[in-house]
């Protein structure tokens, strides 16, 4: 399988913090939130390209990017992209990919 | 002088959207009035615009996006190719967005993480350095700056390519964007210009944005205060 990337994910004090980072780096998996305003349902996220001078996770993945990312962001939907895997967590619904991630946030 | 009216609204979408276009300018070319947000991709920076009761449309810089550059989002509901392609080229005809500052729009190929930026020979055209210096001086007290001033802002609305940057030739002490900058506010009796157009009034050390240069920005979406 081909992979894609790298892209990244910069730390925030909300999505990416540093123990998200570690549950990454562990479960090869990157979990994504449905947005706040619903889009196109659960989502992750990511910028493209390496993390340079900043703290967050870079990764590489075998799932292709839905066809909608910009030359500067890419975006996996549950139900839309294929590949993207279901998860929950209490009642929440998340999309999941299987990636390499490298943690810049420990 | 525009028939396109862009608006800034002042509420957030209450939709997700997704990225069409990329333009090599900062946000603050398109507007003073700019917001601050979270989602789950980033922090970012963004003002949201509509033109007419059908188009709407946010201008977002996130973190991790490269310096100078903006990102043009649309509802995410706006998926028919036609439909998005008819409305980023009316975003760009209504904020008089050079076609040079357009560095991607969807369906253009591109590879993740890399876009080219400015070719070399582009520069700094007398039609837009009238637009950047309306809004440079539309946020100064009074409406009013010195050609001094827009000359030291400039920069921060645009990048500045290496022909910008060659050394002008009747005023060796200037770069050519410098020169260029300069004869907007001396070139009083140009018809293009903004005095002949109403837009401005000559100072004694450069110009006055007038009621009518103010409106002329407000079209284009672009706003000093809320």
């Amino acid at each position: 399988m081909p992979t894609h990337g790298p892209f990244n994910r910069r730390e925030t004090p909300r999505t990416q913090t540093p123990a998200i980072a570690i549950k990454q780096v562990a479960s090869g998996e990157i979990w994504g939130r449905t947005p706040k305003n619903g889009g196109l349902g659960p989502t992750v996220q990511a910028y493209t390209g390496l993390l340079v001078n900043q703290r967050g996770i870079e990764f590489n993945t075998e799932i292709a990017p839905h066809p909608n990312s910009s030359p500067f962001e890419v975006r996996w939907y549950l139900h839309l992209t294929a590949g993207v895997q279901r998860r929950c967590e209490g009642a929440e619904e998340f999309a999941c990919i299987t990636a390499v991630v490298k943690n810049l946030q420990p | 002088m525009n028939d396109i009216e862009v608006r800034q609204s002042m509420f957030e979408p209450d939709y997700d959207v997704v990225p069409q276009a990329i333009f090599w300018r900062p946000l603050r070319y398109f507007t003073m009035c700019i917001r601050q947000g979270e989602d789950e991709l980033d922090l970012f920076q963004a003002a949201s615009f509509t033109i007419g009761n059908e188009v709407k449309f946010d201008l977002r810089v996130y973190r991790g996006h490269p310096e100078l550059t903006v990102t043009l989002y649309l509802p995410d509901n706006v998926s028919d190719e036609k439909v998005i392609a008819d409305t980023i080229d009316l975003v760009v005809r209504g904020m008089v967005i050079p076609l040079a500052a357009v560095a991607w729009r969807r369906g253009q190929r591109f590879e993740y993480g890399r876009l080219e930026r400015p070719k070399a020979d582009n520069r700094l055209r007398e039609h837009e350095a009238r637009i950047i210096v309306l809004k440079i001086a539309a946020q100064q007290p009074g409406r009013s700056a010195s050609t001094s001033l827009l000359k030291r802002e400039v920069p921060k609305y645009i990048e500045l390519s290496a022909k910008d940057r060659v050394r002008s030739q009747s005023r060796p002490r200037e770069f050519l964007w410098q020169q260029v900058v300069g004869n907007v506010v001396s070139h009083q009796k140009s018809s293009e210009g903004p005095f002949a157009k109403g837009l401005a009034v000559r100072t004694a050390d450069g110009l006055k944005v007038t009621k009518e240069g103010l409106d002329y920005l407000n079209d284009m979406g672009f706003k000093t205060s809320p």
